[in-house]
C-alpha cells in the first residue's frame, strides 16, 4: 500500500514537469504565430494518434531504448560510459558487414549479424574499460573521445572499401542487405520491427538481472559505494570489463537492429544525425538508470520526436519549434530528477542510509 | 455549419473560375514566364487552356500534394526554390500543397509513410538521399503516385525527374573558354562519382567547343560540405595558372569563392544564381531550376496529364541554364563576358536545343 502511494506520488512530479514543459513550448508556438491547441493536438496525433503513428513511435524508440539500457547498466555500476555513439556505429557496421558477406542461410545470417553487432559494440566499449584499468585513463574522457574515432573509421569504411558504387553512388553507404536477412516488421507496412521486441525484452531482463542476481548486486553495490564494494571482495577490473562489454553490447545491438530492421544498410551519418545515442543517454538520466524507467523514458523521447514530425507535417509551425518544445519538456523533467537526486543526497548525508 | 460549407463551396467555385480565366490569359499572353515555357511533352500553348478546363474545373475536392524533403530546408536554395515552385503551383492550379521537412533518413521514411497514410494524392520527394525510403514506400503502395526530383528511379508508380545538367555545363564550359586569358581553366568538383561526370564532361565539351587548346584542370574535394579543402584545391589550380575555376562542389563552393576573392580569379556557382554574392568574381552560375520542375510536376498532376517514367529537363525545357544566357540576373553583366560573348553563348544554347550541337551525356555513354 505504501509502495503504491509512493509511486503515485512519484508520478506527480513528472506530470507537473510535463505541464511546465508544455507551457514553455506554448510560448514558443505563440511567438512564431501558431495555434497552441492545434500544435499540441498534432503532436499527440503524430506520436499516438493512430495505430500507424503509435508504431512509428515504437520504431523510433527502439534504438534509444537499447542504448539507454546499456548506459543505465554502466551508470548503475558507477561507470560513466558516454561512448554509446561509437559503440552504436561499430555495432551497426559490423551487423551490416556480417549480413552482407557472411555465407550462411538467411535466418542464421540475421542472428549472426545481431551477434556481430553486440560483439563489435561491446568490444569498442571494453577497450575504454581496459584503458581505464590498465592505464588509469579516465573513462568519461576515453569513451567520449573514442566516439570520434568510431565515427571517422566507420565513415572511412563506407566511403571507400565497403561503398555501394551502383547507382548514383552519391551517398556513402554499404550495399543493401538481402531481403531475406531483414529483421521482420511486426505489422505489414508499419515501421516498427522485431528489434522493438528485443529492446522490450532486454529491459525486463536487465531489470531482473540487476535486482535478483549476484552479479547485479555486485554491480549496484559498486555503483552506490565503490570502496565498500572493493572491501567486500568485488574485483573492480573484472566488474568493469563485464559491465562495459555488456553496456557497449546494448548499444551495438541498437545499431544492429537499426540496420537490419529499418535502413537495411549502413548509411554514413544516418545513425548520428538523429542523435540516438544522446537520446539514449538522456533516457537513462531521466529514469535515474532504472531499466524499466529507461524504457519508458525512451518511449517518451521518441514520442516527442515523432510528435514533432507530426507538428511539422500538419501545421505551419516549423520543425525547429517542435525541437524547442521537446527540449523544454526534457529540461523540466530532468530538473525534477536532479532535484530529487539532490534531496536524496542531502538525506543520505544526514542519516547515512543509502537510498 | 451548413452555411459555412456552402460558403466554402461558393468561394471555391469563384476561385476556380478566377484560376481558369487567369490561366487562359497567361496562355494568350505568350509563354514569357519561366514556368510557362517549360513543358514535359508535346501539348503546349493553346492546348494548355483546354486542359486546365478539364482538369481544374471538374474536380470537387482539391487535390492534395505533399513535397517531402530529405533534409531541413535551411539556406539550401535547391530546396527553397522547390517550395517556391510548389506554392506558386498551388496558387495557379488550385491544389492544396504541403511541404514536409525531414531531419534524417529514418525520419524521411516515416514522413513518406505518414504522407501516404494522410491520403495525399501525389507525394513528391527529392534527391539521391530519398532513394532507399522511396523504394520501400512506393513498393508497399503500388496504387499511389509518387515523383522524385533530380534522381533516376525505376518503379511503375513513380515519375522520376532528371536534369540534363551536361547541357548547362556545356554552356558554362563554353563561357569559360571564352573568358580565359591564361588558357587554363579549372573545376573543383565534390566527388569523383559518375553522377558528377555530367558536370565535368559537359563542361569540358563546351570548353573544347570554344577553345580547343585550353588546358582543363579537375580536382575532387571528396565531400559536398568541405569549403576549407575546396579552397586549397582552388588555390592550387590558381597556382597552376587557371584564371577561371568553376565551383562544382555544392556547399564546398564557398571555399572556392573565398579563394577567388583573395586571389582575384574568376569563378562560377551551381544550382542557383550565386553571382549576386560577389559579381566581380562569381561571374556565372550554372542553374538548376528546381522551382520550374516542381511547378510543372504539379501542373501535370492538376491537369490530369501526370505520367510515370522518366521526365528529362534540359535547356529546351528551361530546367537547367546559365545566368545571363538563359535567365535574367540582378547582377550586372560582368565586364569580362560582355554582351557580345553572351550573344555567342545564346547562339550555342539555341544550337544545343535545336540539335546542331550534341552534348554527350557521360552516363549514357557506357
Amino acid at each position: 500500500m505504501r509502495r503504491l502511494a509512493d509511486s503515485l506520488r512519484g508520478l506527480v512530479h513528472p506530470l507537473a514537469a510535463l505541464a511546465a514543459g508544455l507551457a514553455a513550448g506554448a510560448v514558443a508556438v505563440i511567438v512564431v504565430g501558431g495555434s497552441v491547441g492545434e500544435t499540441y493536438a498534432e503532436m499527440w496525433k503524430g506520436a499516438f494518434g493512430s495505430f500507424y503513428y503509435l508504431t512509428n513511435t515504437l520504431a523510433r524508440s527502439t534504438p534509444i531504448m537499447l542504448i539507454g539500457l546499456g548506459v543505465a547498466l554502466a551508470f548503475r555500476a558507477g561507470f560513466f560510459n558516454l561512448g554509446a555513439e561509437g559503440q552504436l556505429l561499430f555495432g551497426a557496421l559490423a551487423a551490416a558487414v556480417a549480413a552482407l558477406y557472411l555465407p550462411a542461410p538467411p535466418a542464421l545470417a540475421m542472428i549472426a549479424a545481431l551477434v556481430a553487432g553486440i560483439i563489435a559494440g561491446g568490444a569498442w566499449s571494453l577497450l575504454a574499460g581496459w584503458l581505464d584499468v590498465r592505464f588509469r585513463l579516465n573513462l568519461l574522457v576515453s569513451t567520449l573521445l573514442l566516439n570520434y574515432i568510431a565515427i571517422y573509421v566507420c565513415s572511412y569504411f563506407v566511403s571507400f572499401p565497403l561503398k555501394d558504387t551502383s547507382g548514383s553512388a552519391a551517398i556513402n553507404q554499404t550495399n543493401m542487405i538481402d531481403r531475406a536477412v531483414w529483421l521482420p516488421k511486426l505489422f505489414k507496412g508499419m515501421s516498427v520491427h522485431a528489434g522493438f521486441v528485443l529492446a522490450a525484452a532486454a529491459a525486463v531482463l536487465l531489470f531482473l538481472v540487476l535486482r535478483h542476481t549476484v552479479a547485479g548486486y555486485h554491480l549496484r553495490m559498486h555503483g552506490s559505494n565503490p570502496l565498500f564494494a572493493l572491501y567486500g571482495g568485488v574485483r573492480r577490473g573484472r566488474l568493469m570489463a563485464w559491465t562495459m562489454l555488456a553496456s557497449g553490447g546494448f548499444a551495438g545491438l541498437a545499431g544492429a537492429v537499426e540496420v537490419l530492421g529499418t535502413q537495411y544498410r549502413y548509411i554514413d551519418n544516418a545513425l548520428t544525425a538523429p542523435g540516438y545515442a544522446w537520446s539514449g543517454i538522456m533516457a537513462a538520466l531521466l529514469a535515474n538508470s532504472h531499466p524499466l524507467g529507461t524504457a519508458a523514458a525512451a518511449l517518451l523521447l521518441a514520442a516527442l520526436q515523432t510528435g514533432g514530425m507530426g507538428v511539422e507535417r500538419n501545421t505551419e509551425v516549423p520543425l525547429e519549434i517542435a525541437s524547442v518544445i521537446q527540449a523544454a519538456i526534457i529540461l523540466f523533467i530532468s530538473a525534477r530528477f536532479t532535484r530529487a537526486l539532490l534531496k536524496r543526497r542531502k538525506a543520505r548525508a544526514a542519516d547515512g542510509t543509502a537510498a | 455549419m451548413e452555411r459555412n460549407h456552402a460558403m466554402k463551396r461558393t468561394s471555391m467555385l469563384v476561385l476556380m473560375a478566377v484560376l481558369i480565366v487567369s490561366l487562359l490569359a497567361a496562355c494568350g499572353g505568350g509563354n514569357n514566364g519561366k514556368g510557362g515555357a517549360a513543358g514535359t511533352s508535346g501539348s503546349e500553348g493553346t492546348n494548355a487552356g483546354a486542359d486546365a478546363d478539364a482538369g481544374g474545373g471538374a474536380e470537387g475536392p482539391k487535390k492534395r500534394i505533399a513535397l517531402v524533403l530529405p533534409e531541413k530546408i535551411g539556406v539550401n536554395a535547391f530546396f527553397t526554390q522547390m517550395v517556391d515552385g510548389l506554392n506558386q503551383a498551388a496558387e495557379d492550379f488550385g491544389v492544396e500543397v504541403k511541404t514536409i521537412e525531414s531531419t534524417d533518413p529514418a525520419a524521411l521514411e516515416q514522413n513518406l509513410r505518414a504522407a501516404v497514410a494522410d491520403g495525399y494524392d501525389l507525394i513528391i520527394t527529392s534527391s539521391f538521399t530519398a532513394v532507399d525510403a522511396l523504394t520501400k514506400v512506393a513498393a508497399e503502395n503500388p496504387d499511389r503516385p509518387f515523383a522524385i526530383i533530380d534522381q533516376a528511379f525505376d518503379a511503375p508508380n513513380v515519375r522520376s525527374i532528371e536534369f540534363r545538367e551536361h547541357e548547362a555545363a556545356f554552356l558554362l564550359g563554353a563561357a569559360a573558354g571564352l573568358v580565359t586569358k591564361t588558357n587554363t581553366v579549372g573545376a573543383v568538383v565534390a566527388m569523383d562519382i559518375p553522377l558528377l561526370g555530367k558536370y565535368t564532361s559537359g563542361f569540358e565539351q563546351g570548353l573544347r567547343y570554344t577553345n580547343p587548346d585550353a588546358n582543363f584542370l579537375v580536382s575532387y574535394v571528396g565531400s559536398f560540405t568541405d569549403p576549407a579543402k575546396a579552397k586549397e584545391l582552388a588555390l592550387v589550380q590558381y597556382e597552376q595558372g587557371a584564371d577561371f575555376i568553376a565551383g562544382m562542389s555544392a556547399v564546398s563552393d564557398n571555399g572556392i569563392f573565398e579563394a577567388a576573392k583573395e586571389k582575384g580569379f574568376l569563378t562560377s556557382g551551381q544550382d542557383v544564381d550565386r553571382t549576386v554574392e560577389d559579381p566581380e568574381h562569381i561571374i556565372l552560375s550554372q542553374l538548376k531550376e528546381t522551382d520550374t520542375v516542381v511547378y510543372e510536376t504539379v501542373k501535370d498532376f492538376a491537369q490530369g496529364r501526370f505520367t510515370f517514367g522518366t521526365v528529362h529537363y534540359g535547356l529546351a525545357e528551361n530546367g537547367v541554364g546559365l545566368t545571363f544566357v538563359t535567365a535574367e540576373s540582378p547582377s550586372p553583366v560582368p565586364g569580362v563576358l560582355g554582351q557580345e560573348k553572351i550573344e555567342q553563348l545564346k547562339k550555342i544554347r539555341d544550337d544545343i536545343v535545336s540539335g546542331v550541337i550534341t552534348v554527350v551525356n557521360p552516363l549514357e555513354q557506357q
